[in-house]
């Protein structure tokens, strides 16, 4: 009897043994492979950022184009001041800030990016903007071709970007329709008169893409942009290669155009801050007169409320500029 | 009196113990490999953006002469006031570095070292009183560094004066920003 119990004890104790050792042993192989699993998809993860920041940020050492080819179908995000892969809702979602100022449709899921580096001078170099584009976003000019400043304008984006310009009068909607239905985005841009609205287009295109309007008025470096629900935004744009942003960002622009407002502000704030101190280094009385007026011109211009101001300004900061070249003294920029 | 049975039972699970403790040994040492594999990846990547952003330094709109391939030396100071304000901006743009201008040619040996500020800009000496500008301090962990570096050109404007130095990039194997 008390052979048997003693058994029944060894037993229990063997079981309990096995069943808490194989316990730990398993927790211990399913961390490792969770660990294991999720540390390598964070760095592949990671890793298709970082290669698209380094190719982006090699490529806006100067003014080019380039064609990016992620070896695969990636879903890349360009949010203001984040790029992100994969879905926002999904496991593989991975973000990484960047300083760089990126016009270019909200999602890209293509292999390859086509891409587009533009100093941006106001008039001293502000920064470099990028304009991205990938096959499903197309984008269509439409202005006057006889008009010396629309020709200018659509003339300086390289063919790489794949943005065609053409006559309003030549303009019919129906002509677009199965380029429009490949499309995942379809922005029109209408340079001072539109002839068909976003409400027609819609009618016409269906709601199988975002359709997007924008109708520039080029006199007062103004814009009405209508987003894919038809809603309205009015901006500003300074300078042509602002406009080249609003046009490769559609309804995306305000974000990215405020983030490199700011950055027009800290640049200024430097140069003022440098006018000031050459001042304070610089013997020749008509020099010294002639870079306080700069950097007055700069204090008043870096505060401007309005687009007329700026564009103002921009012009007597290049005036007082050449004026300091004649006089052979040192320079704003 | 211990009988053969029990003493098979014995051996099985020593056996057992002794083989899961050598796989968990096994798998403890290729996860150590693996971490060690993930840092070197980091190391490299963290050179090639430092490489990247020596380039990116000199053409830099804070920091380089308007269209001319150099470094304008009078925005140095102004940089780093704006970069007292508002860190944020640029810790984005750099992440964990150390950035240095050093003055190579023509400085005195024994000014070569000394940090250029505002009191040694104000004076009359200036610039043959300093050598060296840190751009940019950001290493939260105080981890060691490696280096990368080329040689620029630097302008000083209120001399209109050319002079050649040398622009570091410290990184410390690491691409968080």
């Amino acid at each position: 009897m008390i052979k048997s119990k003693k058994g029944n004890t060894d037993l229990l104790f063997k079981w309990m043994f096995g069943i808490i050792a194989g316990a730990i042993v398993l927790t211990f192989f399913i961390r490792f492979s969770y660990v294991h699993l999720s540390g390598e998809s964070l760095i592949e993860g990671n890793r298709i950022l970082l290669t698209v920041d380094n190719k982006l940020d090699a490529l806006g050492v100067r003014e080019g184009t380039d064609v990016f080819d992620l070896k695969d179908d990636f879903s890349l995000g360009f949010d203001c001041s984040l790029i992100t892969s994969g879905d926002i809702m999904g496991e593989n979602f991975f973000e990484r800030k960047t300083d760089k100022i990126i016009f270019g449709p909200e999602k890209i899921n293509d292999r390859f990016i086509s891409i587009w580096t533009k100093k941006w001078e106001a008039p001293y170099g502000i920064s470099t903007f990028y304009y991205l584009k990938d096959k499903g976003s197309n984008i269509l000019l439409i202005g006057s071709t006889n008009s010396e400043e629309f020709s200018d304008f659509t003339g300086k984006i390289p063919s790489i970007m794949g943005v065609p310009a053409i006559e309003t009068t030549q303009f019919n909607p129906a002509d677009f329709t199965s380029q429009v239905r490949q499309s995942n985005k379809f922005t029109v841009v209408y340079f001072d008169r539109a002839p068909y609205d976003w409400s027609v287009l819609r009618s016409q295109y269906g709601s199988f893409m975002d359709l997007e309007v924008i109708m520039v008025n080029t006199a007062d470096h103004t814009a009405e942009v209508y987003d894919y629900n038809g809603n309205k935004e009015e901006v500003f744009y300074f300078r042509d290669e602002m406009l080249y942003g609003l046009i490769f960002s559609g309804s995306k622009y305000s974000c990215t155009k405020d983030i490199a407002m700011e950055r027009f502000n800290v640049l200024t704030r430097i140069y003022t801050e440098k006018v000031s101190r050459i001042m304070s280094k610089e013997n020749r009385q008509e020099c010294v007169d002639l870079l306080n007026e700069a950097r007055k011109m700069l204090e008043t211009y870096q505060n401007s409320l309005t687009k007329t101001e700026l564009y103002n300004y921009f012009e007597k900061i290049e005036k007082q500029n050449l004026q300091l070249e004649r006089e052979d003294c040192p320079t704003v920029y | 009196m211990v009988k053969k049975g029990q003493v098979h039972v014995s051996e099985t699970i020593l056996v057992l113990f002794v083989v899961v403790i050598i796989l968990m040994m096994g798998v403890t040492i290729y996860f150590k490999f693996s971490v060690e594999k993930s840092k070197t990846l980091a190391e490299e990547l963290s050179e090639e953006q430092a490489t990247i952003m020596l380039a990116k330094a000199v053409g830099l709109e804070e920091l380089s002469c308007e269209g001319l391939g150099c470094m304008d030396t009078s925005k140095f100071l102004p940089f780093k006031r704006v970069l007292g304000e508002d860190f944020g901006r640029y810790k984005r743009m750099f992440g964990r570095k150390r950035i240095v201008v050093k003055e190579l040619y023509p400085v005195d040996d024994s000014v070569k070292e000394v940090e250029c500020d505002v009191v040694k800009y104000i004076q009359m000496a200036y610039p043959q009183n300093c050598g060296s500008w840190v751009i940019y301090d950001y290493n939260p962990e105080n981890e060691p560094a490696a280096k990368v570096s080329t040689i620029v050109s630097l302008y000083y404007p209120e001399f209109d004066e050319y002079r050649v130095g040398r622009l570091e990039i410290e990184h410390y194997g690491d691409i968080r920003r």
